[in-house]
């Protein structure tokens, strides 16, 4: 079921993008990842309206009153937050769910990947049976996994000087941080979750430079556009927030 | 609050758990196994080892490396020299000589950027090695290089040699057969783009003509002398194994599960069987029957007439890529996923003996 609804759409969607582009799998990774952001676009929409809805209702009177009557019992405070989640018509999940929707993507998009790479003899056998026939791929394998100084089926280092920089994975680094700095709401002091806001926006980067410097650089490649895209689109909607990159903001 | 940040977090260890889980490694089997026989020791590469197994009795008679390391995978089948080196290339970029009788190494050559996944071919006093960087090697027996010839791709499969004009065929992923001087490198002649990659061994008659199966789908006769194609019949899937030629006629499968047997010198399809899965690799031609694997595990038997010798294919399990061999009067059928690694059945397909290497 996996293969069928993710894998195999993924593979040969990536395969007919890199026909379409001059047999070039980085450009492929870049116009795929495209793609995905713009099929995603309806949930990134609900994400942040939920986002901007939750603000909301942190601001309000009655969330200050609940948190101030119920700071010393927290099952209390949990119920009464539910209760007035309910009342406010805002879901407290509702803001996760793109972020739920990139894991799949990214464990697909990692197989994917992979997959259409094909390096080793099991890998193009398990490919030539997932390919629609529709794509020619008698033509297309083997694949080019170069892409500027990459091969995308490895992790990725550029030598210099004889020492191997893994350049992707710090471009990773830089734009998840930026990322989330500029799309987290500006916190008000003493805010619930601006304070996980804080340590996710820490955690992040370095969780996916970790990725980035493990796995194969394909994988980062597509990290660093679905970055860029998000900034692009969120600054497109008028959504972020340039004050979070000044210093001492939080 | 909270718990939105447990499930976040439980889903990064996710991501990460299942991103490890399918990136493979040395301990993945990435290929399958590689085997050479003679009429004392099978030879067998698979994952982290190459085993010399005792033909007569299926016991192991040792193992390099002795201990398993993670940074070493072997699958491109064995080689011997005349002087008796066993040549084997690694996934480690490594391309190793060891003493047949010890497993000892003699020496190793690593200029390679990239895997051995093709077997090196050994002609006269040299060893011609492909590689996946893509590569020819071609290197004495003491493993000094002699001379490399790049082709435009990798090259995954064991060449071909005509000993008439000393010629290597080296076909290449790049869609394309060369045709090299053995002793100095020197590229004769290449073919037009025959449409896909090739990963099966040429064959070669007195008629000074190639055959060769493609991932277009196709098998096709080249002429050895200028790379001109001479005709092409297309296939149902495409053609992994090199074909087998027998008394002109050429035997081969395609990974849509069809075995085929083909005029040589008109490409006319003289019979076909569907067979029950994939057929990755060349079949085994005996003077009197054709002994074929497919990915589903079964041993077919088929006469040279296109019936089957025997009334069923014999399941032997697991999954079979690798051709089966043939050492004296045993066939020797290696398989993947299951615990047994090699079967040594006798020419009626019942089992003889079965290798399973014990575990250190």
């Amino acid at each position: 079921m996996w293969n069928i609804l993710i894998i195999n759409p993924m593979v040969n969607t990536l395969l007919w993008i890199y026909s379409v582009l001059g047999q070039n799998f980085g450009l492929a990774i870049i116009f795929f990842t495209l793609l995905v952001r713009l099929l995603t676009y309806p949930l990134t929409a609900q994400q942040m309206k939920s986002a901007q809805a939750m603000q909301e209702m942190q601001k309000s009177k009655k969330w200050q009153d609940i948190q101030k009557k119920n700071k010393d019992n927290r099952e209390k405070l949990a119920q009464e937050q539910m209760k007035l989640y309910k009342e406010m018509g805002v879901s407290p999940f509702g803001s996760c769910l793109p972020t739920l929707i990139q894991f799949p993507i990214i464990i697909g998009l990692y197989q994917a990947i992979i997959r259409a790479l094909a390096v080793t003899p099991i890998q193009l056998l398990d490919l030539s049976s997932h390919i629609y026939p529709f794509i020619n791929a008698a033509s297309l394998i083997p694949m080019n996994n170069r892409f500027l100084w990459m091969d995308l089926s490895q992790p990725e280092r550029l030598t210099l000087f004889g020492v191997g920089i893994p350049v992707l994975a710090i471009f990773v680094v830089i734009t998840t941080y930026l990322q989330s700095k500029l799309m987290t709401p500006v916190a008000q002091p003493g805010e619930q979750g601006a304070q996980m806001a804080q340590a996710m926006n820490l955690y992040m980067p370095f969780l996916m430079g970790w990725l980035a410097y493990s796995f194969s650089s394909g994988l980062a490649l597509y990290f660093v556009a679905s970055n860029l895209f998000t900034i692009i689109q969120y600054a497109a909607m008028g959504k972020i927030n340039w004050a979070n990159l000044l210093p001492g903001r939080k | 609050m909270k718990p939105k940040r447990r499930i976040f977090t439980l889903l990064t260890i996710v991501l990460a758990a299942a991103l490890s889980a399918c990136s493979g490694g040395a301990t993945i089997a990435t290929s399958w196994p590689g085997i050479l026989a003679n009429d004392k020791h099978v030879y067998l590469a698979y994952n982290q080892h190459v085993y010399a197994i005792d033909l007569a009795t299926g016991l192991e008679v040792w193992r390099y490396p002795a201990e398993a390391d993670s940074k070493k995978a072997f699958f491109a089948a064995p080689s011997l020299t005349a002087d008796g080196q066993l040549i084997v290339g690694g996934y480690d970029n490594t391309l190793y000589s060891l003493n047949r009788d010890t497993g000892a190494v003699l020496w190793s050559f690593s200029e390679a950027t990239d895997r051995y996944i093709g077997s090196s071919l050994v002609f006269e006093e040299n060893i011609f090695a492909p590689n996946a960087d893509r590569n020819l090697f071609a290197l004495d027996t003491q493993g000094k290089l002699l001379w490399s010839f790049e082709s435009q791709s990798a090259q995954w499969t064991k060449p071909a040699v005509n000993p008439e004009c000393k010629c290597i065929y080296l076909p290449s992923m790049d869609h394309s057969i060369y045709s090299i001087d053995a002793q100095t490198g020197r590229l004769k002649w290449m073919t037009e783009d025959l449409g896909g990659a090739i990963v099966g061994t040429p064959a070669h008659d007195s008629r000074e003509v190639l055959y060769s199966g493609t991932f277009a789908s196709e098998v096709l006769a080249v002429d050895a002398r200028n790379g001109a194609v001479l005709w092409r019949t297309p296939t149902d899937g495409w053609v992994w194994g090199g074909p087998v030629l027998a008394d002109d006629t050429l035997y081969f499968g395609d990974l849509n599960g069809v075995l085929y047997a083909v005029n040589s010198q008109t490409g006319e399809i003289i019979w076909r069987i569907q067979a029950d899965g994939r057929i990755p690799d060349s079949p085994l031609v005996t003077q009197e029957t054709i002994y074929f694997n497919t990915e589903n595990g079964s041993l077919y038997a088929v006469g040279k007439d296109g019936n089957f010798v025997w009334p069923e294919a014999k399941l032997i399990g697991g999954k079979l890529y690798s051709a089966p061999v043939l050492a004296g009067d045993t066939i020797l059928v290696a398989t993947v996923g299951s615990e047994q690694l090699l079967y040594a059945l006798d020419l009626n397909g019942l089992q003889k003996w079965t290798f399973v290497p014990r575990e250190k």
